[in-house]
């Protein structure tokens, strides 16, 4: 059994502004997905980005035994990588050199061969082995939403954190991405985090959904007990019914907004 | 079919793109020697090639006179050209990474602002380090305000935050705070004083000699080697300082050193021959046309360019008008701009 994320007390914010006050989470199990929704500006990617080491933050983070807060860039990243939101920009890299920047950048790079063949694997995970050697530069939204999220499964992280990795994607590449997600978690045994926007899709492929409102945590569990009406109404302003379909996923039906 | 795909075919096609990429260096290398040949044959007393391949090979071969122009007038104003070129063209590339701007070069942050403040303190006024040789005076004195200039920068970036946009902001505010405080010394000067001063604004290679050409190839050869091994982090760079952050690269420490490298390779290229535009900007952009920007390629190519058409405008110089040396600084525009258009339209063709 692989260490669990312990969050404790955690603040995060920008110059003097406060985003996230005194956050703590039960901890965050490896082996499932844990997806993290809220409506827009509620402090999700600032709460990855803290658990990334990105931001200076305040409090504790541990994986395990481990304290993440405090540890330097290279240390952070040898256990826990991030997905930006943002999509990487048009460079003049094909999608194998970005995968295989992620490797060899860092400061405990893979031999060369080693590199290329796992980040042919990456991408050959994500059905993209065909885009090798096309340009970022040329490629489409979803392209380079999938080419990113290469880059970080390639580092084979022990915690994985995803922000809004679906955005740009069509049907069958979000199920295929989160199935995927689904499938690495389980078999690496890692702590996987997504961001996601669609909660039908992350009821149907996350163990627990953890739901963030200005900046604090309104509801946290199985996804069932997790969104209710009341929360959708409460957080998000929306009249909506939360029902089961025939296979049991939770369906979300948004009639108005409040 | 076999169960795991062994990618044969995606990394064969990428061994064939790092071969045709190596050849590319290659072949920017060949045409850089000849144009340095070119550059060293042509002059006043044209001096056919042979003569020039033989000077070279074996000098006591030549008569005193031929020997002379060649090694102290034709050769370090050549191998000048190729190394300010080098210099210049790298320091740009570094820049346009770490500033996340294909716009940036050592003109954008005012360092070559910098070191014409501190030229024209030297000419104009006489103000200088004290203990320095009158001969070494401006440049040493130009490297000095272009070097600083830099240190400042980053100074006042800590005190930000290390933000990309704060540091280029600031970069605009030094140009135009130069640029005022030398109009102002032009204001002051004597006639004599403001000609050498907009003479050596223009850039020339005709200063150079063997001791300013030593300095400057050790400050590139010191500089470049940090920066090819800096190559893989610079291209996670581009892809975005939160995804280089999360590769596990200290951002700040990386940006900073390069920096540093640009302030030394800037201030000492522009220290000894005057300011000269456009190879800083160009010559990252042909590196980036030819060979993409994966950096272990992308910095090569970029001082190779540079220092190609640097030793091409070189040429040009000579030639544009005949019996007169053009300042260099003048024609660097006037020969990279076709070289760069005839890129940039045969690229569109390939894509459109
Ligand atoms: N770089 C920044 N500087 C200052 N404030 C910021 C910055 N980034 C985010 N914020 C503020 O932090 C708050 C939370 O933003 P965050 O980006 O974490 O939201 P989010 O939940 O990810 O939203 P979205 O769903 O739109 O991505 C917002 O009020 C935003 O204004
Ligand atoms: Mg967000």
């Amino acid at each position: 059994m692989s260490a669990a994320l312990e969050v404790r007390n955690l603040g995060v914010g920008y110059g003097a502004r406060r985003i996230i006050d005194r956050l703590t989470l039960p901890p965050v199990v490896p082996g499932t997905v844990t997806g993290l929704i809220g409506p827009n500006a509620a402090g999700k990617t600032t709460l990855l980005r803290a658990l990334a080491g990105l931001l200076p933050a305040e409090g504790s983070v541990r994986l395990g035994e481990i304290e993440l807060a405090g540890l330097g860039p290279a240390a952070h990243a040898g256990h826990v990588t991030y997905m930006p939101q943002a999509l990487p920009q048009r460079v003049a890299l094909t999608v194998l050199e970005a995968v295989l920047t992620a490797l060899m950048s860092a400061p405990t790079a893979p031999a060369g061969a080693a590199a290329r063949r796992r980040a042919m694997e990456a991408l050959d995970r994500l059905g993209i082995a065909s885009l090798a050697s096309r340009g970022l530069d040329e490629l489409s939204g979803g392209q380079r939403q999938l080419a990113s999220l290469a880059q970080c499964l390639v580092r084979e992280p022990k915690v994985l954190l995803l922000d809004e990795p679906t955005s740009a994607l069509d049907l069958r590449h979000q199920l295929r991405v989160m199935q995927l997600v689904d499938e690495i978690a389980r078999d690496r045994d890692i702590i996987a985090m997504v961001v996601l926007h669609d909660i039908t899709l992350a009821a149907r492929w996350c163990r627990r959904l953890i739901v963030l409102a200005e900046g604090a945590v309104a509801a946290d569990g199985p996804p069932e007990e997790a969104v209710t009406p009341a929360l959708l109404a409460d957080v998000y302003g929306v009249e909506a019914r939360v029902e089961a379909d025939t296979r049991g996923h939770v369906q979300v039906m948004v009639d108005r907004a409040l | 079919m076999t169960d795991v795909p062994s990618h044969a075919v995606e990394l064969a096609a990428y061994a064939r793109l790092v071969r045709r990429r190596l050849a590319i260096l290659l072949g920017l290398g060949g045409l850089m020697v000849l144009a340095v040949l070119a550059d060293v044959a042509t002059g006043p007393s044209n001096l056919p090639i042979a003569t020039v391949v033989h000077g070279l090979l074996d000098p006591s071969g030549l008569d005193v006179p031929t020997r002379v122009i060649l090694w102290e007038v034709r050769l370090p104003a050549a191998l000048m050209a190729v190394l300010v070129g080098a210099g210049l063209a790298l320091a740009g590339a570094e820049m346009q990474t770490i500033l996340n701007n294909p716009l940036a070069s050592p003109f954008t942050l005012g360092v070559s602002s910098a070191a014409a403040f501190g030229a024209a303190l030297a000419l104009v006024l006489g103000v200088g380090l004290p203990g320095i040789p009158a001969s070494w005076l401006v440049p040493g004195n130009a490297f000095l305000f272009a070097f600083a200039s830099v240190l400042l920068l980053q100074a006042m970036a800590r005190l930000r935050g290390t933000g990309v946009e704060t540091l280029v902001l600031f970069g605009i505010a030094m140009v135009f705070t130069f640029n005022a405080l030398t109009a102002l010394v032009q204001f002051v000067a004597s006639q004599e004083a403001l000609q050498q001063l907009v003479f050596w604004t223009m850039g020339s290679l005709g200063r150079a000699n063997w001791s300013t050409l030593g300095v400057l190839a050790l400050v590139v050869a010191l500089v470049m080697p940090f920066s090819l091994a800096a190559s893989w982090r610079l291209t996670a760079l581009r892809l975005g300082e939160d995804r280089a952050r999360s590769f596990g690269i200290s951002v700040g420490r990386l940006r900073f050193a390069s920096l540093l490298r640009v302030s030394l390779l800037a201030a000492t290229a522009v220290a000894f021959v005057g300011t000269i535009g456009f190879i800083g900007l160009v010559g990252p952009h042909i590196g980036r046309l030819l060979v993409g920007e994966d950096h272990r390629f992308f910095l090569p190519a970029s001082v190779l360019a540079g220092a190609l058409v640097m030793s091409l405008a070189s040429v040009a110089a000579k030639l544009i008008v005949p019996g007169v040396l053009l300042p260099v600084g003048i024609v660097t525009a006037l020969i990279g701009v076709p070289f760069f258009l005839a890129l940039i339209l045969s690229r569109r063709e390939r894509i459109g």
